[in-house]
Protein backbone atom coordinates (compact mmCIF):
# COMPACT_ATOMS: atom_id res chain seq x y z
CA UNK A 1 0.00 0.00 0.00
CA UNK A 2 2.65 2.34 1.24
CA UNK A 3 4.98 1.02 -1.17
CA UNK A 4 2.68 1.53 -4.12
CA UNK A 5 1.58 5.21 -3.81
CA UNK A 6 5.28 6.56 -3.90
CA UNK A 7 7.10 4.03 -6.09
CA UNK A 8 8.68 5.91 -8.97
CA UNK A 9 7.96 3.22 -11.92
CA UNK A 10 10.11 0.53 -12.38
CA UNK A 11 12.70 2.39 -10.08
CA UNK A 12 15.20 0.12 -7.84
CA UNK A 13 13.37 -1.03 -4.42
CA UNK A 14 16.60 0.14 -2.66
CA UNK A 15 18.47 3.33 -3.47
CA UNK A 16 21.48 4.59 -1.72
CA UNK A 17 22.69 8.15 -3.09
CA UNK A 18 25.60 9.31 -1.79
CA UNK A 19 25.08 7.89 1.99
CA UNK A 20 27.59 8.39 4.58
CA UNK A 21 28.27 7.23 7.82
CA UNK A 22 30.45 7.76 10.44
CA UNK A 23 30.97 6.75 14.23
CA UNK A 24 31.60 8.89 16.72
CA UNK A 25 33.12 8.09 19.83
CA UNK A 26 34.73 10.53 22.55
CA UNK A 27 38.24 10.48 21.17
CA UNK A 28 37.67 9.75 17.41
CA UNK A 29 35.12 9.94 14.93
CA UNK A 30 35.47 6.94 12.01
CA UNK A 31 33.89 7.24 8.47
CA UNK A 32 32.49 3.55 7.78
CA UNK A 33 30.67 4.76 4.73
CA UNK A 34 31.75 7.84 2.27
CA UNK A 35 29.47 8.60 -0.34
CA UNK A 36 28.22 5.53 -1.59
CA UNK A 37 25.51 5.52 -4.49
CA UNK A 38 23.74 2.11 -5.35
CA UNK A 39 20.47 0.80 -6.54
CA UNK A 40 19.50 -2.60 -5.96
CA UNK A 41 16.75 -3.70 -8.62
CA UNK A 42 13.61 -5.50 -7.36
CA UNK A 43 13.95 -9.47 -7.86
CA UNK A 44 17.74 -8.94 -7.65
CA UNK A 45 20.51 -10.90 -5.77
CA UNK A 46 23.25 -8.11 -4.94
CA UNK A 47 26.27 -9.28 -3.08
CA UNK A 48 28.48 -6.86 -1.45
CA UNK A 49 32.25 -7.78 -0.69
CA UNK A 50 35.04 -5.77 0.36
CA UNK A 51 37.53 -6.22 2.96
CA UNK A 52 36.72 -6.42 7.14
CA UNK A 53 36.04 -3.00 8.15
CA UNK A 54 34.85 -1.63 5.22
CA UNK A 55 31.12 -0.65 5.55
CA UNK A 56 29.34 -3.76 4.38
CA UNK A 57 27.56 -4.53 7.56
CA UNK A 58 26.97 -0.33 8.17
CA UNK A 59 25.26 -0.14 4.67
CA UNK A 60 23.23 -3.30 5.67
CA UNK A 61 22.44 -2.22 9.08
CA UNK A 62 21.23 1.21 7.12
CA UNK A 63 19.49 -0.16 4.97
CA UNK A 64 17.19 -2.19 7.61
CA UNK A 65 16.80 1.17 9.32
CA UNK A 66 18.71 -0.38 12.19
CA UNK A 67 21.01 2.49 11.73
CA UNK A 68 19.70 6.14 11.61
CA UNK A 69 20.41 7.76 8.07
CA UNK A 70 23.33 10.55 8.79
CA UNK A 71 23.90 11.87 5.15
CA UNK A 72 22.50 11.29 1.44
CA UNK A 73 19.37 9.47 0.94
CA UNK A 74 18.27 6.16 1.09
CA UNK A 75 14.82 4.96 0.22
CA UNK A 76 13.30 1.38 0.48
CA UNK A 77 10.28 0.93 -1.91
CA UNK A 78 10.15 4.69 -2.54
CA UNK A 79 10.02 5.15 1.49
CA UNK A 80 12.58 5.78 4.23
CA UNK A 81 13.86 2.89 6.02
CA UNK A 82 12.03 3.29 9.00
CA UNK A 83 8.73 3.20 6.90
CA UNK A 84 10.12 0.15 5.15
CA UNK A 85 10.43 -1.66 8.08
CA UNK A 86 6.86 -0.83 9.71
CA UNK A 87 5.94 -2.16 6.50
CA UNK A 88 7.68 -5.42 7.20
CA UNK A 89 9.42 -5.08 4.23
CA UNK A 90 12.60 -6.87 5.79
CA UNK A 91 13.44 -10.69 6.62
CA UNK A 92 16.95 -10.83 8.14
CA UNK A 93 19.81 -12.60 8.97
CA UNK A 94 22.82 -12.73 10.54
CA UNK A 95 26.61 -14.14 10.67
CA UNK A 96 25.27 -15.36 14.38
CA UNK A 97 22.01 -16.88 13.62
CA UNK A 98 20.44 -15.67 16.93
CA UNK A 99 17.80 -18.11 17.50
CA UNK A 100 16.02 -17.72 20.90
CA UNK A 101 17.35 -21.14 23.04
CA UNK A 102 14.11 -20.98 25.21
CA UNK A 103 12.03 -21.33 22.42
CA UNK A 104 11.53 -24.58 20.17
CA UNK A 105 12.82 -24.33 16.66
CA UNK A 106 9.18 -23.87 14.81
CA UNK A 107 8.43 -21.74 17.29
CA UNK A 108 11.67 -19.40 16.67
CA UNK A 109 10.19 -19.73 13.13
CA UNK A 110 7.06 -18.25 14.18
CA UNK A 111 8.33 -15.16 15.77
CA UNK A 112 8.35 -12.72 13.70
CA UNK A 113 4.56 -13.53 13.10
CA UNK A 114 3.93 -12.64 16.80
CA UNK A 115 5.80 -9.57 17.15
CA UNK A 116 5.32 -8.05 13.87
CA UNK A 117 2.58 -5.73 13.87
CA UNK A 118 1.09 -5.81 10.00
CA UNK A 119 -1.40 -7.41 8.98
CA UNK A 120 -0.56 -9.50 6.28
CA UNK A 121 -0.36 -13.24 4.59
CA UNK A 122 2.39 -15.08 6.68
CA UNK A 123 3.93 -18.53 4.95
CA UNK A 124 3.07 -21.35 6.69
CA UNK A 125 5.94 -22.03 8.98
CA UNK A 126 6.27 -25.80 8.95
CA UNK A 127 6.32 -25.62 4.52
CA UNK A 128 9.00 -23.11 5.95
CA UNK A 129 10.75 -25.71 7.67
CA UNK A 130 10.50 -28.20 5.22
CA UNK A 131 11.55 -25.62 2.43
CA UNK A 132 14.99 -25.12 4.26
CA UNK A 133 15.46 -28.91 4.74
CA UNK A 134 14.36 -28.97 8.59
CA UNK A 135 11.29 -30.59 8.31
CA UNK A 136 10.91 -32.86 11.08
CA UNK A 137 12.75 -30.73 13.44
CA UNK A 138 10.50 -28.73 14.44
CA UNK A 139 10.05 -29.99 18.19
CA UNK A 140 13.80 -29.39 18.71
CA UNK A 141 15.92 -26.81 20.27
CA UNK A 142 18.52 -24.42 18.97
CA UNK A 143 21.28 -26.03 21.12
CA UNK A 144 20.24 -29.81 20.00
CA UNK A 145 20.88 -28.22 16.26
CA UNK A 146 24.27 -27.63 14.47
CA UNK A 147 25.66 -24.57 12.90
CA UNK A 148 24.02 -25.33 9.79
CA UNK A 149 21.02 -26.38 10.37
CA UNK A 150 20.66 -23.46 12.80
CA UNK A 151 21.38 -21.24 9.76
CA UNK A 152 18.53 -22.49 8.26
CA UNK A 153 16.36 -21.99 10.62
CA UNK A 154 17.09 -18.84 10.52
CA UNK A 155 16.53 -18.08 7.00
CA UNK A 156 12.96 -19.67 7.45
CA UNK A 157 12.00 -17.47 10.14
CA UNK A 158 13.19 -14.31 7.71
CA UNK A 159 11.19 -15.94 5.22
CA UNK A 160 8.00 -16.25 7.33
CA UNK A 161 6.28 -12.98 6.92
CA UNK A 162 7.12 -13.22 3.40
CA UNK A 163 9.28 -9.63 2.78
CA UNK A 164 9.68 -8.81 -0.37
CA UNK A 165 13.75 -8.14 0.75
CA UNK A 166 16.10 -10.49 2.39
CA UNK A 167 18.97 -8.71 3.94
CA UNK A 168 21.59 -11.51 4.95
CA UNK A 169 24.89 -10.00 6.89
CA UNK A 170 27.54 -12.92 6.26
CA UNK A 171 25.23 -15.79 7.46
CA UNK A 172 27.33 -18.67 6.42
CA UNK A 173 30.95 -17.06 7.90
CA UNK A 174 30.93 -19.26 10.75
CA UNK A 175 30.27 -22.31 9.04
CA UNK A 176 32.80 -24.63 8.09
CA UNK A 177 33.14 -25.14 4.01
CA UNK A 178 31.47 -27.89 3.70
CA UNK A 179 28.39 -27.23 5.23
CA UNK A 180 28.88 -23.86 3.87
CA UNK A 181 28.64 -24.88 0.17
CA UNK A 182 25.80 -26.74 0.61
CA UNK A 183 24.09 -23.92 2.24
CA UNK A 184 25.28 -21.53 -0.69
CA UNK A 185 23.33 -24.20 -3.14
CA UNK A 186 20.35 -24.34 -0.73
CA UNK A 187 20.36 -20.50 -1.10
CA UNK A 188 20.08 -20.71 -4.07
CA UNK A 189 17.44 -22.93 -4.96
CA UNK A 190 14.88 -20.75 -2.10
CA UNK A 191 15.94 -17.70 -3.76
CA UNK A 192 14.68 -18.80 -6.73
CA UNK A 193 11.67 -20.09 -5.52
CA UNK A 194 10.36 -17.31 -3.27
CA UNK A 195 11.72 -14.41 -6.02
CA UNK A 196 13.22 -12.00 -3.37
CA UNK A 197 15.15 -8.85 -3.54
CA UNK A 198 18.42 -10.04 -1.88
CA UNK A 199 20.81 -7.84 -0.20
CA UNK A 200 23.94 -10.37 0.69
CA UNK A 201 27.01 -9.25 2.31
CA UNK A 202 30.29 -11.62 2.08
CA UNK A 203 33.97 -12.39 2.76
CA UNK A 204 33.57 -14.93 -0.04
CA UNK A 205 34.24 -14.54 -3.66
CA UNK A 206 33.14 -17.74 -5.05
CA UNK A 207 29.93 -17.53 -3.13
CA UNK A 208 29.51 -13.90 -4.34
CA UNK A 209 29.77 -15.11 -8.26
CA UNK A 210 27.48 -18.09 -7.57
CA UNK A 211 24.60 -16.66 -6.01
CA UNK A 212 24.45 -13.31 -7.23
CA UNK A 213 23.35 -11.17 -10.07
CA UNK A 214 25.45 -8.54 -9.45
CA UNK A 215 28.15 -7.82 -6.91
CA UNK A 216 29.44 -4.28 -5.37
CA UNK A 217 32.85 -4.26 -4.84
CA UNK A 218 33.56 -1.88 -2.03
CA UNK A 219 37.35 -0.71 -0.81
CA UNK A 220 37.63 -0.32 2.72
CA UNK A 221 38.79 2.61 5.16
CA UNK A 222 36.43 5.05 4.33
CA UNK A 223 34.18 2.48 2.60
CA UNK A 224 33.15 2.95 -0.79
CA UNK A 225 31.58 1.18 -3.71
CA UNK A 226 34.87 0.65 -6.13
CA UNK A 227 32.51 -1.00 -9.00
CA UNK A 228 29.76 -3.25 -9.52
CA UNK A 229 29.85 -5.67 -11.97
CA UNK A 230 27.63 -7.81 -13.81
CA UNK A 231 27.61 -11.69 -13.28
CA UNK A 232 26.74 -13.02 -16.49
CA UNK A 233 25.64 -16.63 -15.90
CA UNK A 234 22.85 -18.79 -16.72
CA UNK A 235 20.54 -19.74 -14.26
CA UNK A 236 19.78 -22.40 -12.44
CA UNK A 237 23.37 -22.58 -11.01
CA UNK A 238 24.58 -25.68 -9.78
CA UNK A 239 27.48 -27.04 -8.64
CA UNK A 240 29.11 -27.84 -12.17
CA UNK A 241 29.04 -24.00 -12.78
CA UNK A 242 31.89 -23.18 -10.31
CA UNK A 243 34.77 -24.44 -12.48
CA UNK A 244 33.78 -23.37 -15.69
CA UNK A 245 36.13 -21.17 -16.88
CA UNK A 246 33.69 -18.18 -16.93
CA UNK A 247 32.57 -18.52 -13.56
CA UNK A 248 36.23 -18.70 -12.66
CA UNK A 249 37.11 -15.65 -14.66
CA UNK A 250 34.17 -13.59 -12.54
CA UNK A 251 36.42 -14.94 -9.28
CA UNK A 252 39.22 -13.54 -10.73
CA UNK A 253 38.57 -10.48 -11.52
CA UNK A 254 36.97 -9.69 -8.00
CA UNK A 255 39.96 -10.88 -6.42
CA UNK A 256 42.04 -8.61 -8.23
CA UNK A 257 39.67 -5.69 -7.95
CA UNK A 258 40.16 -6.43 -4.21
CA UNK A 259 43.99 -6.64 -4.19
CA UNK A 260 44.17 -3.48 -6.31
CA UNK A 261 42.70 -1.85 -3.31
CA UNK A 262 44.56 -3.46 -0.54
CA UNK A 263 48.08 -2.13 -3.05
CA UNK A 264 46.41 1.31 -2.89
CA UNK B 1 -2.63 -37.01 26.40
CA UNK B 2 0.24 -39.77 26.43
CA UNK B 3 2.57 -37.34 24.71
CA UNK B 4 1.35 -34.64 26.68
CA UNK B 5 2.75 -36.85 30.25
CA UNK B 6 5.97 -37.74 28.32
CA UNK B 7 7.11 -33.86 27.72
CA UNK B 8 5.51 -33.21 31.00
CA UNK B 9 7.99 -35.59 32.52
CA UNK B 10 11.10 -35.68 31.09
CA UNK B 11 13.19 -32.29 30.19
CA UNK B 12 13.17 -32.01 26.05
CA UNK B 13 16.93 -31.64 25.75
CA UNK B 14 17.39 -35.14 26.32
CA UNK B 15 16.18 -37.23 23.19
CA UNK B 16 18.10 -39.75 23.60
CA UNK B 17 16.73 -40.61 27.01
CA UNK B 18 13.34 -41.02 26.31
CA UNK B 19 14.15 -44.75 24.89
CA UNK B 20 14.53 -45.56 28.60
CA UNK B 21 11.87 -46.93 30.37
CA UNK B 22 10.83 -45.42 33.46
CA UNK B 23 12.18 -47.49 36.27
CA UNK B 24 15.48 -47.60 34.70
CA UNK B 25 15.39 -44.16 34.43
CA UNK B 26 14.32 -44.04 38.48
CA UNK B 27 17.44 -46.38 38.93
CA UNK B 28 19.86 -43.96 37.19
CA UNK B 29 18.31 -40.69 39.13
CA UNK B 30 18.52 -42.67 41.97
CA UNK B 31 22.42 -43.78 41.69
CA UNK B 32 23.09 -39.97 40.00
CA UNK B 33 21.22 -39.23 43.50
CA UNK B 34 23.26 -41.08 46.09
CA UNK B 35 26.86 -40.10 43.99
CA UNK B 36 26.04 -36.23 44.38
CA UNK B 37 25.45 -36.11 48.12
CA UNK B 38 28.09 -38.43 48.99
CA UNK B 39 30.48 -35.73 49.38
CA UNK B 40 28.41 -33.05 51.38
CA UNK B 41 27.03 -36.49 53.72
CA UNK B 42 31.06 -37.31 54.60
CA UNK B 43 31.89 -33.94 55.20
CA UNK B 44 29.05 -33.46 57.44
CA UNK B 45 29.85 -36.78 59.47
CA UNK B 46 33.31 -35.92 60.41
CA UNK B 47 32.39 -32.50 61.18
CA UNK B 48 29.60 -34.02 63.70
CA UNK B 49 32.02 -36.60 65.01
CA UNK B 50 35.28 -34.09 65.91
CA UNK B 51 32.36 -32.06 67.62
CA UNK B 52 31.24 -34.95 69.62
CA UNK B 53 35.01 -35.99 70.27
CA UNK B 54 35.85 -32.76 71.05
CA UNK B 55 32.75 -32.31 73.33
CA UNK B 56 33.65 -35.84 75.36
CA UNK B 57 37.22 -35.37 75.74
CA UNK B 58 37.54 -32.16 76.68
CA UNK B 59 34.78 -32.71 79.33
CA UNK B 60 33.03 -29.22 77.85
CA UNK B 61 29.88 -28.22 80.17
CA UNK B 62 26.53 -28.43 78.51
CA UNK B 63 26.04 -24.76 78.87
CA UNK B 64 28.84 -23.87 77.03
CA UNK B 65 28.64 -26.52 73.63
CA UNK B 66 26.16 -29.35 74.04
CA UNK B 67 26.90 -33.15 72.16
CA UNK B 68 25.78 -33.62 69.05
CA UNK B 69 23.68 -36.41 70.49
CA UNK B 70 22.33 -33.91 72.84
CA UNK B 71 21.04 -31.62 70.13
CA UNK B 72 19.89 -34.17 68.07
CA UNK B 73 17.17 -35.67 71.11
CA UNK B 74 16.09 -32.27 71.74
CA UNK B 75 15.28 -31.28 68.03
CA UNK B 76 13.80 -35.31 67.01
CA UNK B 77 12.02 -34.96 70.28
CA UNK B 78 9.88 -31.71 69.82
CA UNK B 79 10.35 -30.96 66.03
CA UNK B 80 6.57 -30.31 65.89
CA UNK B 81 7.35 -26.83 67.92
CA UNK B 82 10.57 -26.35 65.75
CA UNK B 83 8.93 -26.80 62.14
CA UNK B 84 5.53 -24.26 63.88
CA UNK B 85 8.03 -21.62 64.56
CA UNK B 86 10.65 -22.40 61.75
CA UNK B 87 7.38 -22.01 59.39
CA UNK B 88 6.66 -18.68 61.02
CA UNK B 89 10.25 -17.17 60.03
CA UNK B 90 10.34 -18.91 56.26
CA UNK B 91 6.72 -17.04 55.89
CA UNK B 92 8.42 -13.39 56.80
CA UNK B 93 11.00 -14.51 54.94
CA UNK B 94 9.16 -15.72 51.77
CA UNK B 95 6.80 -12.42 52.45
CA UNK B 96 10.23 -10.04 52.04
CA UNK B 97 11.95 -12.15 49.22
CA UNK B 98 8.37 -11.16 46.94
CA UNK B 99 7.96 -7.74 48.54
CA UNK B 100 12.00 -7.10 48.09
CA UNK B 101 12.37 -9.14 45.02
CA UNK B 102 9.39 -7.15 43.52
CA UNK B 103 10.76 -4.04 43.53
CA UNK B 104 14.28 -4.73 42.37
CA UNK B 105 13.20 -6.53 39.81
CA UNK B 106 10.77 -3.75 38.51
CA UNK B 107 13.06 -1.35 39.20
CA UNK B 108 16.04 -3.50 36.91
CA UNK B 109 13.84 -3.22 34.10
CA UNK B 110 13.72 0.25 34.51
CA UNK B 111 17.43 0.97 35.30
CA UNK B 112 18.24 -1.77 32.54
CA UNK B 113 17.31 1.09 29.78
CA UNK B 114 19.52 3.86 31.16
CA UNK B 115 22.73 4.20 32.28
CA UNK B 116 22.31 7.46 33.56
CA UNK B 117 19.59 6.07 35.76
CA UNK B 118 21.83 3.25 37.21
CA UNK B 119 23.90 5.72 38.13
CA UNK B 120 21.50 7.25 39.77
CA UNK B 121 20.08 4.30 41.44
CA UNK B 122 22.99 2.42 42.44
CA UNK B 123 24.57 4.73 45.23
CA UNK B 124 21.19 4.42 46.95
CA UNK B 125 20.98 0.63 46.82
CA UNK B 126 24.55 0.18 48.12
CA UNK B 127 23.43 2.32 51.08
CA UNK B 128 20.54 0.34 51.88
CA UNK B 129 23.08 -3.07 50.94
CA UNK B 130 25.40 -1.93 53.76
CA UNK B 131 23.79 -0.53 56.28
CA UNK B 132 23.82 -3.53 58.75
CA UNK B 133 20.49 -5.47 59.75
CA UNK B 134 21.02 -5.32 63.11
CA UNK B 135 21.11 -1.62 63.41
CA UNK B 136 17.87 -1.11 61.21
CA UNK B 137 15.79 -3.95 62.93
CA UNK B 138 15.40 -2.21 66.48
CA UNK B 139 13.91 0.89 64.56
CA UNK B 140 11.62 -1.32 62.41
CA UNK B 141 10.48 -3.10 65.81
CA UNK B 142 9.58 1.03 67.11
CA UNK B 143 8.12 2.22 64.04
CA UNK B 144 5.89 -1.08 62.89
CA UNK B 145 5.11 -3.29 66.51
CA UNK B 146 6.03 -6.87 67.28
CA UNK B 147 3.76 -8.29 64.17
CA UNK B 148 4.94 -10.03 61.33
CA UNK B 149 5.92 -6.34 58.99
CA UNK B 150 8.73 -5.45 60.50
CA UNK B 151 10.47 -9.09 59.80
CA UNK B 152 8.79 -9.04 56.58
CA UNK B 153 10.46 -5.46 55.54
CA UNK B 154 13.69 -5.96 57.19
CA UNK B 155 13.81 -9.67 54.60
CA UNK B 156 12.90 -7.50 51.88
CA UNK B 157 15.88 -5.14 52.54
CA UNK B 158 18.37 -8.03 52.13
CA UNK B 159 17.34 -9.49 49.31
CA UNK B 160 16.66 -6.61 47.49
CA UNK B 161 20.35 -5.88 46.54
CA UNK B 162 21.29 -9.04 45.11
CA UNK B 163 18.17 -9.04 42.85
CA UNK B 164 18.48 -5.80 41.90
CA UNK B 165 22.00 -6.29 40.65
CA UNK B 166 21.10 -9.92 38.73
CA UNK B 167 18.22 -8.50 37.52
CA UNK B 168 19.88 -5.44 36.11
CA UNK B 169 22.89 -7.73 34.48
CA UNK B 170 20.38 -10.31 33.10
CA UNK B 171 17.65 -7.57 31.25
CA UNK B 172 21.00 -6.37 29.73
CA UNK B 173 22.56 -10.13 28.69
CA UNK B 174 20.37 -10.00 25.57
CA UNK B 175 21.78 -11.45 21.91
CA UNK B 176 22.82 -7.91 20.44
CA UNK B 177 21.87 -9.57 17.06
CA UNK B 178 18.62 -11.06 18.52
CA UNK B 179 17.87 -7.15 19.38
CA UNK B 180 18.55 -6.07 16.03
CA UNK B 181 16.16 -8.64 14.52
CA UNK B 182 13.54 -7.67 16.75
CA UNK B 183 14.44 -4.15 15.40
CA UNK B 184 14.42 -4.90 12.11
CA UNK B 185 10.72 -6.52 12.79
CA UNK B 186 9.37 -3.26 14.11
CA UNK B 187 8.69 -5.03 17.61
CA UNK B 188 7.41 -2.90 19.80
CA UNK B 189 9.41 -2.40 23.34
CA UNK B 190 6.81 -4.46 25.25
CA UNK B 191 7.08 -7.61 22.69
CA UNK B 192 11.12 -7.04 23.27
CA UNK B 193 11.07 -6.90 26.86
CA UNK B 194 8.82 -9.84 27.70
CA UNK B 195 9.75 -12.21 24.65
CA UNK B 196 13.77 -10.98 24.84
CA UNK B 197 14.74 -9.74 27.41
CA UNK B 198 12.87 -11.11 30.17
CA UNK B 199 14.24 -14.79 28.84
CA UNK B 200 17.21 -13.80 28.69
CA UNK B 201 17.33 -12.58 31.98
CA UNK B 202 15.59 -15.50 33.62
CA UNK B 203 19.21 -17.37 34.67
CA UNK B 204 20.51 -14.32 36.20
CA UNK B 205 17.20 -13.91 38.04
CA UNK B 206 16.69 -17.18 39.26
CA UNK B 207 20.72 -17.45 40.55
CA UNK B 208 19.77 -13.95 42.43
CA UNK B 209 17.17 -15.41 43.83
CA UNK B 210 19.08 -18.31 45.43
CA UNK B 211 21.36 -16.31 47.46
CA UNK B 212 18.30 -13.93 48.49
CA UNK B 213 16.27 -16.92 49.66
CA UNK B 214 18.84 -17.82 52.17
CA UNK B 215 19.52 -13.80 53.04
CA UNK B 216 16.11 -13.28 53.69
CA UNK B 217 15.72 -16.38 56.01
CA UNK B 218 18.29 -14.65 58.66
CA UNK B 219 17.12 -11.64 58.13
CA UNK B 220 13.68 -12.27 59.20
CA UNK B 221 15.79 -14.48 61.97
CA UNK B 222 17.87 -11.30 62.73
CA UNK B 223 14.85 -9.13 62.99
CA UNK B 224 12.65 -11.05 65.30
CA UNK B 225 15.23 -10.42 67.70
CA UNK B 226 14.74 -7.35 68.39
CA UNK B 227 11.15 -8.13 69.74
CA UNK B 228 8.76 -10.92 68.04
CA UNK B 229 6.16 -13.26 69.50
CA UNK B 230 6.64 -15.96 67.57
CA UNK B 231 9.71 -17.43 65.25
CA UNK B 232 13.01 -19.54 64.83
CA UNK B 233 14.70 -15.64 65.82
CA UNK B 234 13.05 -15.62 69.16
CA UNK B 235 13.62 -19.36 70.14
CA UNK B 236 16.96 -19.05 69.79
CA UNK B 237 16.97 -15.79 71.49
CA UNK B 238 15.07 -17.10 74.55
CA UNK B 239 17.80 -20.41 74.62
CA UNK B 240 19.94 -18.15 74.62
CA UNK B 241 19.53 -15.93 77.60
CA UNK B 242 18.32 -19.57 80.02
CA UNK B 243 21.15 -20.69 78.68
CA UNK B 244 19.80 -23.92 77.23
CA UNK B 245 22.34 -25.15 74.10
CA UNK B 246 20.22 -28.00 72.87
CA UNK B 247 17.25 -25.74 71.90
CA UNK B 248 19.64 -22.62 70.68
CA UNK B 249 21.82 -25.34 68.28
CA UNK B 250 18.23 -27.07 67.06
CA UNK B 251 16.77 -23.73 66.34
CA UNK B 252 19.76 -23.41 63.72
CA UNK B 253 19.74 -26.99 62.65
CA UNK B 254 15.97 -25.90 62.20
CA UNK B 255 17.26 -23.10 59.77
CA UNK B 256 19.74 -25.04 58.20
CA UNK B 257 17.11 -27.66 57.08
CA UNK B 258 14.55 -24.94 56.01
CA UNK B 259 17.70 -23.04 54.05
CA UNK B 260 18.71 -26.03 52.15
CA UNK B 261 15.46 -27.18 51.13
CA UNK B 262 15.02 -23.56 49.81
CA UNK B 263 17.55 -23.80 47.92
CA UNK B 264 17.03 -27.26 46.77
CA UNK B 265 13.70 -26.22 45.69
CA UNK B 266 14.84 -22.71 43.85
CA UNK B 267 17.87 -25.28 42.34
CA UNK B 268 14.99 -27.37 40.99
CA UNK B 269 12.65 -25.01 39.18
CA UNK B 270 15.64 -23.79 38.16
CA UNK B 271 16.48 -26.81 36.16
CA UNK B 272 13.36 -27.11 34.37
CA UNK B 273 13.26 -23.70 33.37
CA UNK B 274 16.21 -23.41 32.28
CA UNK B 275 16.81 -26.27 30.47
CA UNK B 276 17.72 -24.48 27.53
CA UNK B 277 20.40 -22.52 29.28
CA UNK B 278 24.64 -23.68 28.91
CA UNK B 279 24.93 -24.67 32.06
CA UNK B 280 21.97 -26.92 32.24
CA UNK B 281 21.93 -29.01 29.64
CA UNK B 282 23.19 -32.07 28.15
CA UNK B 283 25.27 -31.81 25.55
CA UNK B 284 23.21 -34.21 23.21
CA UNK B 285 23.26 -33.35 19.54
CA UNK B 286 21.01 -35.04 17.18
CA UNK B 287 22.66 -36.30 14.02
Amino acid sequence: MLSTTIAAPAAAQIALRDVSHAFRTARETRTALDGVSLEIRSGEFLSIIGPSGCGKSTLLRLVAGLLPLQSGSLQVNGAVPRRAQQAGAFGITFQDAALLPWRTVLANVRLPLEVQRRRGTPVDPRALLSLVGLSGFDRYYPHQLSGGMQQRAALARALVTDPPILLMDEPFAALDEITRTELRHELLRITAQTRKTVLFVTHSLAEAVLLSDRVAVMSGAPGRIRTVIDIDLPRPRTADNEDAPQFLGYVRRLRSLLREDSDA
Amino acid sequence: MRDTARRLSTTPQAPHRQGQTASSRNVALLARGVSSAAPPLTVLILTILAWDLYVRLRDIKPYIMPSPLAVWQRWTGDLGFFYGEGLVTMREAAGGLVLGGGIAVALAAVVAHSRPLERGVLPVAIAVKVTPVVAVAPLFTIWFGFGMLPKVLIAALVTFFPLLINAIVGFRAVNPQALELMHALNASGWAVFWKLRVPSALPYLLSGLKVSATLALIGAMVAEWSGAGRGLGRVVLLAHSNLDMPTLFAGILTLATLGITLTAVLSLIERRLLFWHESFRAGARPR
